[in-house]
């Protein structure tokens, strides 16, 4: 995407006068700014991608620095899809179908569909016929519709680190029917690494790279090896990532029930701030789980790091995420994976901790429920 | 050196001719210099004008005079060394291996063994293995996808790589059209229709019918029509093989190979092995075919079934969503509707209900009961009578299979929203205020579907702009799992939620709702879930984009 | 095919004097309501039958869609045989479903009272079953 800091001054001031509108939640305000560009000469793969997309981006970025609230955020992304729909009609950007078909679906559970809506709408601009399979696509329906209808490719969405198994599984399978798949998203890392890592056929780094890398053509996968997915990350043969994310309810319990012992004042949390904690935990068994997955401690580590400036902001001391970690330790100690990966992270915790942590935002109702502090 | 010591040797060396004469196998003396010193009587019979004294080169083929220079040369610089043995070629139509061993004062003794059975044994299995191998990788490539167009590209990709040097494979018409997959030399295949009589192709038409197929030299290349040759072939077609792709019963279709004037052609065993790669494309294109086939019924049968996108009606956002509760079904017992009413002025009904049971049965079930409701419509101000008359169309004596449901009727006034609801034995809407109260509406009643009799409560409501009445199945709240792996969603959970959903658009609320519901489950197995929101728009943007604008999901 | 039970339902039937008791236990089911029905009837078909059916609930678990609609066909079964139906110490999963589908009318007062929050204590040793059985009423 393109930055708001480089865009053209032109550019600059439809983005502002979107950000306004959507944040007033005025959605006829939203759609006139940019049918009115539309009508000036913009072209719509612009407006698509550098006014409509750094706005939900600016949204996504206030919302993550608890500038924003979560009803607002939704009310933002819903006027940034009737816009984009409305788009997608204006006779003024209608363009025949010239090249091959192109399957654009979200990652089974991933709800996050505004990168995979402007992709499949930049490349029905550019005259691929594209099926919009929407967010969070099952894998078997997506099987489904590459056997129905065919395609040539399938661009496959996911922003969300912990869903990378479940792209894997999306991704193995539509190479065993002979559909390439090129993947995006946050998910796969700002280099990509977890995409190839899964295995898919390419990867980009946003809409437009996509597209050019779709029209240079990706080579079609070799269907007769019958491959699966231990063949790419070979390491789940030791089955810590089955284990540790099968057992995720009783090392959340566990977890739980340790913190209580171990803090007083644990054991007197309301039953909504226990249920907080609780999801919390099991937050981080899903983030060891997915870096079991991909055998990639940054995985982990990175999620700490975040957890700890979201906790920061909410003003709850990171060194409450400590005797979490300590607790999987103890409970994970026969797993020699999962020790290294935990150690790992309680080491980066202590840097950070050391070096005095991430800037502080406002406070947040909702997130100073955040209640893993048991050291205050 | 003494005479009589080399005679000495040589008589304790030297192999007499007797011991060579009777051998089975051809036996060759040569010096160093190439002239032939002895021949027995298999060699002379197998190699013409070998004698004694001609020279190696008049006798043998080139392969062998080149084997005894080279031998000679080794044995010049390595006297007693090993020598090399094992060399091959070919007499006549026949093949030997020539194995060398050391005569007298430096004659070569060669002697020929017959190895053309084990050659051809090997050259078979070689061919068998490789043909074996292509098989099972043709078959890995064409079961991967029941998609017909593709089996068809894919079997024309494979066989022109190994079958021919150019492939095409011809559908069963569509009318007057024949779908078509053309490629060479293992190239990417291209798909289209052709518009041509199968008659003019020798043994087309048969092969479509189902006739045995017709030899190859039988096939006059010449008589071939243009539209059958590929663009990118070279040179003239010298000869042609039409093989059906056997299909359930009737033909799959039809693999003509091409092979050029300057190419071999087909021999009777590639015949036969193209009749074996013919039948496992034929099998796959075929399971393709009937899935095609299959998936257009169920398509067609479903489209009714399928929860419809909701848009604005009527000055009044209605926003639905839907997750059935297995990943591979998409209809289940869960459904809603919006029926508009006649005129703006008019109310609108929303119906969201959940059918007892699941899959095919359910959704049959539920097919009933939105069109009987869609035909009531016009009573939808008296919610009993609709409900009574419901009840009384679904009742069976066989089976108790009921459904529990929520009747909406809607109507804008000014800037609210106007709501009766009633529930049938269903779980009652919430609305979300303004404020951030989140109401239980109280209304209660009789499932529907199983009992002679039923009761039911209409509670009226009003929605201020920007507040949202949430109608929903208990997939919802009895989605179980969390952190702690057994909980149920439950009703509490989801007050929370909206509470939280003050002012947002009736999309985003079934959105988030959707979203925690399925993150509570994680990955576990859950029930059909539907929600459906009515919302009184806001007052600052009534208008918005337009009403026909597609919904959030195309899926 | 082979049914491999993945979350046992068990059924078993007491017969006393004019009334049989039926104790659910496990997940009544899409899977297992069937196997209700076919019980349920069969009792009321012995000869002769009973006065009253008894489905003691005290040790059930789980009740879908397809459990209720099971109930539903027992219910109809018992009132066109003129056979009194009563549920016996529903969790309170059931009282819930029973009372928001509205039919909780049509399974006995156990059903609608709330007397028992712990249902071990309605499970009664077996001696003490045979207490006098209240004549049948005819539901209708």
């Amino acid at each position: 995407m393109t930055s708001h800091v480089s865009a053209t001054p032109l550019v600059r001031g439809l983005q502002d006068r979107l950000w306004t509108a959507v944040i007033a939640r005025d959605e006829h305000a939203a759609a006139e700014v940019v049918f009115t560009a539309i009508e000036n000469g913009i072209d719509a793969e612009t407006a698509l991608l550098d006014v409509i997309a750094p706005v939900q981006a600016r949204v996504g970025a206030e919302w993550a620095a608890n500038r924003l609230g979560v009803a607002q955020e939704h009310a933002a992304s819903a006027i940034a899809e009737r816009v984009i729909a409305a788009l997608a009609h204006h006779p003024a950007v209608r363009t025949a179908p010239r090249l091959g078909r192109i399957a654009v679906a979200c990652v089974d559970q991933e709800w996050h569909v505004l990168p995979a809506r402007l992709l499949a709408e930049v490349l029905t601009l550019r005259g691929w016929q594209v099926d919009f399979l929407g967010a969070q696509v099952p894998t078997p329906h997506l099987i489904s519709h590459l056997h129905t209808y065919g395609a040539d490719m399938v661009a496959l969405s996911s922003s969300i680190p912990t869903r990378l198994p479940a792209a894997h599984a999306a991704i193995t399978a539509c190479q065993a029917v002979g559909v390439p798949v090129l993947a995006g998203g946050a998910a796969f890392a700002s280099d990509g690494r977890y995409a190839r890592l899964l295995g898919a056929d390419a990867w980009a780094p946003d809409a437009r790279s996509a597209a050019r890398l779709l029209e240079d053509g990706i080579e079609t996968p070799v269907l007769t090896a019958g491959r699966q997915q231990i063949d790419d990350l070979p390491h789940l043969g030791d089955q810590e990532y089955t284990l540790v994310v099968r057992s995720r309810p009783q090392l959340v319990r566990e977890v739980l029930a340790q913190l209580e012992n171990r803090f007083p004042e644990a054991a007197a949390y309301t039953e909504q701030q226990r249920e907080h904690t609780a999801q919390d935990i099991a937050h981080i068994v899903d983030y060891l789980g997915v870096a079991l997955y991909m055998d990639d401690a940054e995985l982990f580590t990175g999620f700490l790091t975040w957890t700890a400036g979201v906790l920061e902001a909410r003003r709850v001391p990171g060194r409450s995420l400590r005797p979490v970690l300590d607790v999987l330790k103890a409970e994970l100690k026969d797993f020699p994976r999962s020790t290294l990966l935990l150690d790992r992270g309680r080491s980066v915790l202590d840097a950070l901790l050391v070096s005095g942590g991430p800037d502080t935002g406002d406070s947040d109702d909702r997130l100073s429920q955040f209640a893993l502090h048991p050291d205050s | 050196m003494a005479p009589p010591k080399e005679h000495i040797a040589a008589k304790a060396r030297r192999p007499s001719a007797a011991q060579w004469g009777p051998a089975p196998y051809p036996v060759i003396v040569a010096d160093r210099s190439g002239t032939l010193i002895d021949v027995n009587p298999a060699a002379a019979a197998l190699l013409e004008g070998a004698a004694p004294g001609a020279p190696l080169a008049r006798a043998v083929p080139s392969w062998l005079v080149r084997a005894h220079e080279e031998t000679v040369r080794e044995a010049a610089g390595q006297e007693g060394g090993p020598q090399r043995s094992g060399f091959r070629g070919e007499i006549g139509a026949l093949s030997f291996e020539a194995h060398p061993s050391r005569g007298l004062e430096g004659h070569v003794v060669w002697w020929l063994v017959d190895d053309t059975d084990r050659r051809l044994a090997e050259e078979q299995l070689a061919t068998e293995r490789q043909r074996t191998t292509f098989l099972a990788e043709a078959s890995n490539v064409l079961l991967a996808s029941l998609n017909a167009d593709r089996c068809m590209r894919v079997t024309a990709q494979l066989a022109s790589q190994h079958l021919a040097e150019a492939a095409i494979v011809i559908a069963p018409a569509s009318g007057r059209k024949l779908p078509m997959a053309v490629a060479v030399e293992g190239r990417a295949a291209t798909h289209g229709t052709v518009t041509a009589d199968p008659a003019e192709v020798p043994g087309l038409s048969e092969a479509l019918q189902g006739f045995p197929p017709v030899p190859s030299r039988w096939i006059d290349p010449g008589l071939l029509p243009t539209w059958l040759i590929p663009e990118d072939f070279t040179g003239p077609v010298g000869s042609a093989a039409v093989t059906p792709l056997p299909g359930h019963g009737v033909p799959a279709g039809v693999l003509v190979l091409l092979r050029s004037a300057g190419s071999a052609e087909f021999k009777e065993h590639e015949e036969v092995f193209a009749r074996l790669f013919a039948a496992r494309a034929g099998a796959a294109l075929s399971a393709a075919r009937l899935y095609a086939e299959q998936s257009d019924i169920t398509r067609t049968l479903m489209r009714d079934l399928l929860p419809p996108q909701l848009s604005r009606v009527n000055g009044v956002e209605f926003a639905g969503g839907y997750q059935p509760a297995a990943a591979r079904d998409r209809v289940g017992g869960d459904f809603y509707d919006v029926h508009p009413g006649g005129a703006p002025g008019e109310p609108s009904l929303a119906v969201l209900g959940d059918v007892c049971g699941k899959g095919l049965d359910a959704a049959v079930l539920t097919g009933k009961i939105r069109n009987t409701l869609q035909a009531l419509t016009p009573m939808a101000d008296d919610h009993e009578r609709m409900l009574r008359l419901l009840n009384g169309a679904l009742l069976n004596s066989h089976h108790t299979r009921f459904a529990t449901l929520v009747l909406a009727t809607v109507r804008r006034t000014e800037h609210r929203v106007r709501l009766r609801l009633t529930s049938a034995g269903h779980p009652a809407p919430l609305v979300i205020r303004n404020d951030g109260r989140v109401e239980e509406v109280d209304t209660q009643g009789t499932l529907v579907g199983a009992l002679p009799h039923i009761e039911a409560r209409t509670v009226e409501t009003d929605l201020q702009p920007g507040e949202t009445c949430l109608l929903y199945t208990d997939g919802v709240t009895e989605a179980r799992g969390g952190p702690l792996g057994d909980e149920l969603f439950g009703e509490e959970r989801l007050r929370r939620a909206l509470a939280e959903c003050v002012g947002m658009p009736g999309a985003a609320v079934v959105e988030r709702i959707q979203m925690l519901a399925s993150q509570w489950l994680h990955d576990g197995r859950h029930d059909d879930m539907a929600l459906v929101a009515i919302t009184a728009p806001p007052t600052n943007h009534l208008s918005a984009v337009d009403g026909h604008t597609r919904g959030r999901y195309t899926a | 095919m082979t049914d491999f039970p993945s979350s046992p339902f068990t059924l078993t039937a007491e017969a006393g004097p004019q009334t049989v008791r039926l104790r659910l236990a496990g997940d009544l089911d899409y899977d297992t309501s069937e196997r209700l029905v076919e019980r349920a009837v069969g009792c009321l078909a012995a000869d002769p039958g009973p006065r009253e059916l008894l489905l003691d609930c005290s040790r059930l678990r789980l009740c879908d869609s397809m459990g209720i609609s099971a109930l539903l066909m027992v219910h109809r079964a018992t009132s066109s045989r003129g056979v009194g139906l009563r549920l016996e110490s529903p969790p309170d999963f059931l009282r819930r479903i029973l009372e928001i589908t509205g039919i909780r009318e049509l399974f006995g007062s156990d059903a609608t009272g709330r007397q028992s929050e712990h249902p071990e204590d309605a499970t009664v040793p077996a001696g003490a079953q045979q207490q006098p059985v209240p004549p049948p009423t005819p539901s209708g």
